[in-house]
């Protein structure tokens, strides 16, 4: 299926790309590296990759959208332009710990990315978060995403859990745009791309 | 089809808030058939008066030009962000967009100043999604 959408088309390349590049490529874990790769980008640039709203979550970012569209009661299930690229398998156990039951969905490619749609610095950061998150399993990723400066937890100190995690607040003085001039660059990306994209 | 540095006049510009406002768009590259894409990159005035340099500021996204240095009549911000993250419309595609929106053009960029949008966009293959740029560099 042809995706029209440039964003969509980098979502599902990101999680194709991470889900062959990690070893524990759990649901949660592909979430945050999503999250990585916009936040990231977006101190970089003042743009983000795949366009994605993010609330903070107790376990990390969540990428609402996607999030909304792929949680079917309890069960992943893929839209069906993702479909010809990915699977899920769900896996059912008891947490020996807590006692609680645990539901993991792993998210499997079916074929390689294609990176020819993202930029090289996107290129780059993928590849960053790709190797920081290699060998991980979500609960040290989770730790990973709780630090302070992350976003996310600054999200949650300020607005609670739930809230839409401002990509303003990454903007540092590094960034090479001003918060104005991010929103301004929003606002005309998102204005171009109703008017004519595809 | 269209020929790289033709401008076009879109008075039904849609903003996500639901604001119509005119645009100018600058074509990027030429098409030979109703399947190539159309490259374009929106215009907008410096209404707030920010300091650019001339010409390219690639950390900024921003291609400058000042008033009357070429066809714009006001200091002007070539808008090079929207290369991350678009799909072209086809020729064809772009053609229907003429007639609905009645889009016109206005004009032309003088060769000088398009050799030098070109290669400000060169120097920015970092930030431009890979697909695109072979686009507009084959």
């Amino acid at each position: 299926m042809d995706i029209k959408d440039k964003h969509r088309k980098k979502l599902l390349e990101a999680i194709v790309y991470f889900a062959s590049n990690v070893k524990n490529p759990t649901k949660m874990m592909i979430y945050k590296m999503l999250a990585e790769l916009d936040f990231r980008h977006f101190e970089q640039t003042g743009l983000s990759v795949t366009n994605s709203v993010y609330v903070a979550f107790e376990k990390g970012p969540v990428p609402k959208k996607l999030h909304d569209e792929i949680t079917q009661d309890k069960k992943l299930v893929f839209p069906d332009d993702f479909k010809e690229a990915l699977s899920v398998q769900k896996e059912e156990f008891v947490d020996k710990k807590s006692g609680k039951d645990i539901t993991k969905f792993t998210i499997l490619p079916k074929r390689k990315a294609d990176l020819s749609v993202f930029s090289p610095r996107q290129k780059k950061i993928m590849e960053e978060i790709a190797f920081i998150y290699r060998d991980s399993f979500a609960t040290t990723a989770s730790k990973a995403s709780h630090e302070y400066d992350k976003p996310w937890y600054k999200t949650i100190k300020k607005s609670g859990l739930g809230s839409v995690i401002d990509y303003l607040e990454q903007i540092t003085h590094e960034t090479p745009v001003t918060k104005e001039e991010a929103k301004e660059l929003q606002k005309e990306a998102s204005a171009f791309k109703s008017n004519y994209n595809g | 089809m269209v020929k790289a540095g033709e401008i076009y006049y879109d008075p039904q510009y849609v903003y996500p808030s639901g604001n119509m406002e005119d645009k100018l768009l600058i074509v990027l590259r030429e098409t030979n058939s109703p399947n190539d894409p159309v490259i374009l990159l929106p215009v907008t005035t410096n209404k707030g008066n920010q300091h650019y340099k001339d010409g390219c500021n690639k950390s900024k996204y921003i291609f400058y030009l000042r008033a009357n240095e070429d066809f714009f009549v006001n200091n002007t911000i070539v808008q090079l962000h929207i290369l991350n993250g678009i799909t072209p419309p086809s020729q064809s595609n772009f053609d229907k967009l003429i007639i609905r929106k009645s889009i016109q053009y206005k004009g032309k960029l003088r060769a000088e100043t398009i050799y030098k949008l070109i290669e400000c966009l060169q120097s920015m293959e970092m930030d431009i999604d890979s697909d695109i740029f072979r686009l507009i560099f084959s």
